[in-house]
């Protein structure tokens, strides 16, 4: 779907016509939609957060769910679901806050180890899911399991602290913008390249139609472990990061990452099962979900009940999806 | 000859349970040689392990239900904690209320199951997403009743003299919760092997819409698989905060895992249509066996989840590959 334009090229009348009716689909706006009534109610409510340290301090607290989230919608995407992100993000956030000392040299080389734990990670879970033909969500389960294990041989309890010149290098501002909020701004960039590359259209195709895929010349496999080494690098980027934004470590910091990164990503429009959704919307999925739980503890109720709410945005979203969904094809069938 | 030849079918159709039990006793058998304390050395020791798995087990049966109907009950966790929570809180320790608490606990339990069902059947939520939400709706709930509207949970977590009585004593030698255990074992096995139920869910569970052309209301039945899974969860919750002495938040988040961990070893497929309860018995004295291994190897309780998550994959690829069923 995604290619029919980029394939043809030169572009007839009748391809150009398909795009813009893409375009304008209103289901595909929901996100945005949530997103901007949301907002609007954490300010109708608080106006004194309309400043711009808002934009820092939802970057800061929202990053590592934004870098579950990311790594999470490309698994969703190519049609698997990763729940190992939990036991990488736990893995390089105890050795991320155990094993840094206070040198630039000492945090770049952990960096570089622990970013390539979690390409191994992924690479592990793609070669299982894509070669060996395990189901997703039993794969990467059990890789979860083995990983969540490493994490607690690395740490047994929560402790350690972050490296003076991660934390630096992550709270600076060279550009006078927070760097979480820069780091998001760079992953929308990096998104839309990649969504239109080559690879980024590969995707979107072993996600929608796996055998045709194959049949047109795609390798599923090799697209299939991308997208988990993806997941797994993004996974390992937010276990560090998380080491900054909570200044410590802890063995089971990524378990609440595992569902709730997968509901995020499902409230921007991903299907589960490949194929549809973009990563902004994911991304706004996962700001969404944040907004929820600073709107129930402006409204003074217990945020014990934030689940509670994020759980019916999830299947409010989802069944909207559905309906969605349902009505596009309902259309291309008309035609 | 032809009863030979039977045998053979049977533990070839089922090679995958036989696998699961065979390499349970081997494991015990090692475990007894190498430390002739413990296994089948020491019946306390067998006992123990029996009774671990009964835990295992009794928080297996309703996702048991679930996979074979080709879906996944991810409300397992909250559903069972929340059944054990509402009954501590109803009952504050006393056993006369539990006539009403426990009817009314496994009543909400089956209201869980019943929005599930609609949710999956009605709405077309995967069944992933539905119950993971529902998950999320339960854990919330829960919290927010136990820890900000009603009171904290250390005045309440105390089960009933019963509750405790049915998780901790025993009938002679043999625990009160290894006994309630094979009862729920055999009723799951007739549902499941000996009623037309239990050949629906089967059917749903390999196609829904050869099901549907067959006659088979796909809806009715997946709906009922949700209630029974969550009425099976609740039961469950009750049994382990007898077992436990307490109930507690997060107490079932660990059984998320190792219940799809046994039924998988038992030989269901994650994409449904096959497995049986007699497989998820196997794969919880399987794990039960590999928990009691970490201490005689010396090892770090972190290696449990190491080898859980190995144990998995390993009963996975042996079901997946050629040289298992032709049924992934």
């Amino acid at each position: 779907m995604v290619s029919s334009a980029e394939t043809v090229g030169t572009g007839t009348a009748r391809t150009r016509r398909y795009k813009v009716r893409r375009a304008i689909n209103i289901y595909d706006l929901v996100p945005l939609l949530l997103f901007v009534v949301l907002l609007s109610l954490i300010f109708i409510i608080k106006p004194r957060l309309l400043n711009p340290q808002f934009i820092e301090v939802k970057s800061n607290a929202g990053l590592t769910m934004i870098l579950a989230t990311v790594g999470q919608s490309l698994v969703l995407l190519s049609g698997g679901i990763d729940l190992s992100i939990g036991g990488v993000i736990s893995l390089s956030n105890s050795l991320a806050a155990t094993q840094m000392q206070d040198t630039t040299q000492s945090v770049v080389l952990w960096v570089a180890i622990i970013l390539a734990i979690g390409l191994l990670a992924g690479l592990v879970n793609g070669f299982v899911v894509a070669v060996l033909r395990v189901a997703p969500f039993i794969a990467t389960l059990a890789s979860w399991s083995i990983l969540n294990g490493l994490a607690l041989l690395v740490l047994d309890d929560p402790g350690g602290r972050a490296a003076k010149p991660l934390r630096s290098f992550i709270r600076g501002d060279p550009l006078n913008i927070p760097n979480s909020f820069l780091f998001i701004l760079i992953l929308v960039g990096v998104w839309l390249i990649f969504k239109r590359s080559k690879w980024g259209t590969r995707l979107y195709a072993v996600g929608s139609e796996e055998t045709r895929s194959q049949l047109n010349g795609v390798s599923v496999v090799r697209v299939k472990i991308m997208a988990y080494m993806l997941s797994g690098f993004f996974a390992a980027l937010a276990g560090i990061y998380r080491t900054v934004e909570v200044s410590k470590g802890s063995p089971i910091a990524g378990e609440p990452f595992i569902l709730t990164s997968v509901a995020a990503a499902l409230v921007g429009g991903i299907a589960l099962g490949g194929g549809r959704g973009d990563l902004i919307n994911a991304m706004l999925g996962g700001f969404i979900m944040l907004f929820i739980f600073d709107l129930i503890t402006f409204a003074g109720v217990s945020s014990f009940y934030t689940p509670m709410v994020q759980g019916l945005f999830l299947i409010g979203a989802v069944s909207l999806n559905i309906v969605g969904h349902r009505a596009r094809i309902r259309k291309a069938l008309e035609q | 000859m032809s009863a030979l030849t039977g045998f053979g079918k049977t533990v070839r159709r089922n090679r995958n349970i036989v696998l699961a039990y065979v390499a349970m006793l081997v494991l015990l058998t090692a475990v007894s040689i190498y430390r002739p304390g413990f296994g089948w050395g020491d019946p306390l020791h067998l006992r123990a392990l029996v009774l671990q798995a009964a835990v295992i087990g009794l928080a297996s049966m309703g996702q048991t239900l679930v996979i074979i109907s080709g879906g996944a009950d991810l409300s397992l966790p909250w559903t069972l904690t929340g059944a054990a929570i509402m009954m501590t809180m109803l009952t504050q320790g006393r056993n006369e209320p539990l006539v009403w608490a426990v009817p009314l606990v496994l009543a909400g339990c089956m209201l869980v199951g019943l929005l599930n069902g609609i949710g999956v059947t009605v709405l077309g939520v995967a069944p992933m997403i539905m119950t993971l939400a529902m998950n999320y709706i339960l854990l919330g709930l829960i919290a927010g009743i136990a820890m900000g509207g009603v009171g904290t949970m250390g005045r309440y977590g105390q089960p009933p003299k019963l509750v405790l009585a049915a998780g901790t004593e025993n009938l002679g030698e043999v625990p009160y919760l290894i006994l309630i255990w094979i009862a729920l074992a055999v009723f799951l096995t007739i549902l499941l092997g000996r009623t037309g139920f239990g050949r629906r869910i089967f059917a749903v569970g390999t196609s829904q819409s050869v099901s549907q052309y067959s006659g088979v209301n796909v809806r009715t039945t997946l709906i009922w698989v949700y209630v029974l899974s969550a009425l099976l969860n609740g039961v469950a919750g009750i049994l382990l905060a007898g077992k436990f002495g307490r109930a507690y938040l997060g107490m079932g988040d660990p059984y998320l895992f190792i219940s799809v961990a046994a039924v998988i070893i038992g030989g269901a497929s994650i994409f449904g249509g096959s497995g049986s309860y007699v497989g998820t018995i196997g794969g919880s004295l399987l794990l039960a066996v590999l928990l009691s291994l970490l201490p005689v190897l010396n090892m770090p309780r972190p290696f449990q989840l190491i080898i859980y998550g190995l144990v998995v994959l390993l009963a996975v690829l042996f079901s997946t590959s050629r040289f298992g069923s032709s049924k992934t």
